[in-house]
């Protein structure tokens, strides 16, 4: 592998970031030029625009690419954990969890919506993402077969969901629209008063997957290969799972359920270094995420400049996520990675 | 509608000339029915005579449809025969509805019909002290389930011959047998008084012709009125905000709808009073900041619960930033308790005072409000 490459694959996400951040703070249903921006992030400009610029474009965007960064952290974790390369953060059923835990509050509990406000909701989605994780944890100890483990959490993300369409059948009309609409996905959820949690949050179940870098290059060359080097491989996986659950409930209980991008992230990173060596990857993946977050973002409001209203985050996540998905699939025995 | 007309009169014509009691019936007599609406855009009602009243729902969903057309008979008529396959017949009075809507089951137990309903769906809209949910308890009404999807089996059982319903995107319902549904697509017409006029329509359903009347007669009286009264207001009108934002998306009326027509009849001015779509407008927080961030008044609409300024800041803090906020001008009205959603629909004029009250409570000095509370 060229050693300059990580660091040159490195700048140019960086640069894009840094192109994209203005173009972010640009785009939006209310026309601002860029004086009036600059004005509003200096603390000048109009009440409306330091609103539109301080308080809802530079938390969406700044959200974004924390979000971004979180799913994809939590998709390379999964992917070499159950050494699948469909994994992703909702294959193992938490950000389910976190759906019903949301549709819980939604449906049967609008009352405390409107009593708690938006707390409630992230409650609902943290309640329920831990509890399937504590699942999940509890089958680990039992379950040796990183495969088995794999088809517990899709067998519980099938059962929360189950549960979910009952809820929706009876629920009324007005909750499930509402329900609906938080399954969409959306970055403009969290306000600046959030935002330090939300960023503490991220950055730090981020930080804990770093330490686990040795142990995942390991794991990329079989279970008996980590054992034979000492990793003590349940308990790296409960950690890998810990951290990935972590990062999926965080963002799914502010951002909803977003899909895709911890599933196509690391797959971009590793073909885009040629290498699966997460001393690298793990690095790429974090800055690629933040990117693939904010484009995101950008797009879901681009359309408002045109039209009223944004577009929402899963409706745009599939478009970049299934050309990637689809040539992965075609092209794995000639992808260096998963040799 | 008036080709719609005249092919339902020729058809009506044709069919009530074969019966014994309408034989004499003339396609001129049906062109000359006594047109019962005037001010509804998506209903017509014509009594042909002869015990038959015709009405025809327009389609709001689509320019120059027609959703569905009814032939209400008396019990004591004869039915036309050979109507076409799409007009449904109803015998009036019906005596066994079940009625979707709790704005609908209001307005028949105004109109003295509500021993008629005997099934509701979504039984969580009605509130406990409704007559409805106690006529459930007693098991004079019974609950279909939910209005999506409602028990057909149950429906049978209770020997429900006609159903009321909201249609959605004008999609006509069918249920099976003899089952006949109303579309009832009064919450789409443009202005309070076209929709307050549907209620002519559960008077003709219900045999209550004349109560209904003078109901409608009524409100179009305390309407005009207090509209008149709004305009001599000598207040500025104030910019008006209404509703929040729901699961990051915040809908408000669009300029054409009879509740943006209802905010500039009490005199506010509705920053969306430009836009000409009947329905609700999808709009991201920031375009509701651009445009009323610097509103008057705030009026928030609950479900199930009481606003504070701390359950607003708990869903949003960002709404701290609007005006209307900082100077503690947020009016909010928990909808499951007061009945601001079925008054709305056949009493505007009990709203409409309300607003009126709101924007320029000079003009009602001794008004006590009867749905909003200013937010504390």
């Amino acid at each position: 592998m060229n050693s300059r490459r990580p660091t040159i694959v490195s700048l140019i996400i960086l640069s894009l970031i840094v192109v994209c951040l203005p173009a972010g703070l640009l785009f939006g249903s209310v026309d601002l030029s860029a004086s009036e921006i600059i004005d509003a992030l200096c603390g000048n400009g109009s009440d409306m625009t330091r609103f539109v610029v301080v308080e809802t474009r530079l938390p969406a965007l700044i959200t974004s690419l924390l979000a971004g960064a979180a799913l994809a952290v939590a998709g390379l974790l999964m992917q070499t954990c159950f050494d699948n390369p469909l994994a992703g953060p909702s294959i193992m059923g938490i950000s389910s969890g976190a759906s019903l835990g949301v549709a819980v509050v939604m449906m049967l509990g609008a009352s405390y919506v409107g009593i708690w406000g938006n707390f409630a909701i992230v409650a609902g989605a943290f309640a329920g993402a831990l509890a399937v994780l504590l699942i999940l944890m509890l089958f680990s100890a039992v379950v040796r077969s990183a495969e088995m483990l794999l088809i517990i959490g899709i067998l519980v993300g099938y059962l929360t969901s189950s549960v979910i369409s009952l809820l929706n059948y009876f629920a009324p009309e007005r909750a499930v629209h509402s329900f609906v609409l938080w399954g969409m996905g959306n970055f403009n959820s969290v306000d600046l008063s959030v935002l330090p949690y939300f960023a503490m949050l991220c950055m730090l179940f981020i930080a804990m997957s770093f330490p686990y870098i040795r142990s995942l290059n390991a794991l990329l060359f079989g279970v008996e290969y980590a054992r034979s080097t000492g990793i003590n491989v349940s308990v790296i996986r409960t950690g890998l799972i810990l951290i990935s659950g972590a990062l999926t409930a965080t963002v799914t209980a502010w951002c909803g359920p977003i899909g895709f991008i911890g599933l196509v992230i690391p797959h971009i990173a590793r073909m885009a270094l040629v290498s699966s060596n997460h001393r690298t990857v793990l690095p790429v993946t974090v800055l690629a995420g933040a990117l693939v977050g904010l484009l995101c973002q950008i797009l879901s409001v681009a359309p408002s400049m045109f039209m009223s209203g944004s577009i929402p985050v899963n409706a745009i996540t599939p478009i970049i996520g299934v050309p990637v998905i689809v040539y992965v699939l075609l092209n794995r025995r000639k992808l260096l990675y998963f040799n | 509608m008036r080709k719609t007309l005249t092919i339902w009169a020729m058809l009506c014509g044709v069919a009530l000339c074969s019966c014994n009691k309408a034989a004499d019936f003339s396609y001129e007599d049906i062109e000359n029915a006594d047109t019962l609406t005037h001010h509804a855009k998506y209903l017509t009602i014509a009594d042909c005579g002869a015990g038959v009243v015709r009405v025809d729902i327009a389609n709001p969903w689509r320019e120059n449809h027609i959703l569905a057309s009814y032939a209400l008979v008396d019990r004591d008529s004869l039915v036309p025969e050979h109507l076409a396959p799409d007009i449904r017949v109803i015998r009036t009075p019906v005596d066994r509805a079940a009625v979707f809507s709790s704005v609908h089951t209001h307005a028949l137990q105004e109109l003295g019909a509500l021993p008629s309903v005997v099934a509701i769906a979504d039984r969580e809209f009605f509130t406990p002290s409704d007559t409805v949910s106690k006529l459930i308890a007693q098991g004079q009404i019974i609950d279909l389930g939910p209005i999506s999807s409602p028990s057909v089996e149950l429906m049978a059982a209770s020997g429900v011959t006609t159903v009321l319903r909201s249609p959605q995107g004008g999609v006509v319902a069918t249920y099976p047998g003899n089952v006949v549904a109303v579309e009832c697509a009064d919450y789409m017409e443009p202005t309070p008084i076209g929709r307050a006029e549907w209620i002519l329509l559960l008077g003709e359903l219900s045999g209550q012709r004349d109560e209904a009347r003078k109901i409608f007669e009524e409100v179009i009286d305390n309407y005009s009125a207090l509209a008149f009264k709004a305009r001599s207001a000598e207040s500025p009108k104030p910019k008006l905000l209404a509703e929040t934002e729901y699961s990051g998306v915040w809908y408000v009326p669009q300029g054409g709808s009879y509740m943006a027509r209802m905010y500039a009849d009490a005199g506010a001015e509705w920053p969306w009073a430009d836009t000409t779509g009947t329905g609700s407008l999808s709009l991201s927080l920031e375009e509701v900041a651009a445009k009323a961030i610097d509103a008057d008044l705030w009026l928030v609409r609950s479900y199930g619960y009481d606003t504070t300024t701390a359950t607003l800041k708990a869903l949003n803090p960002r709404y701290t930033a609007f005006k209307a906020w900082k100077n503690g001008n947020i009016y909010s009205c928990n909808s499951k308790e007061k009945n601001i959603f079925n008054d709305v629909a056949f009493h505007p004029d009990r709203v409409l005072a309300e607003y009126i009250a709101i924007f320029h409570p000079e003009v009602m000095p001794d008004y006590k409000l009867r749905y909003f509370t200013l937010t504390r």
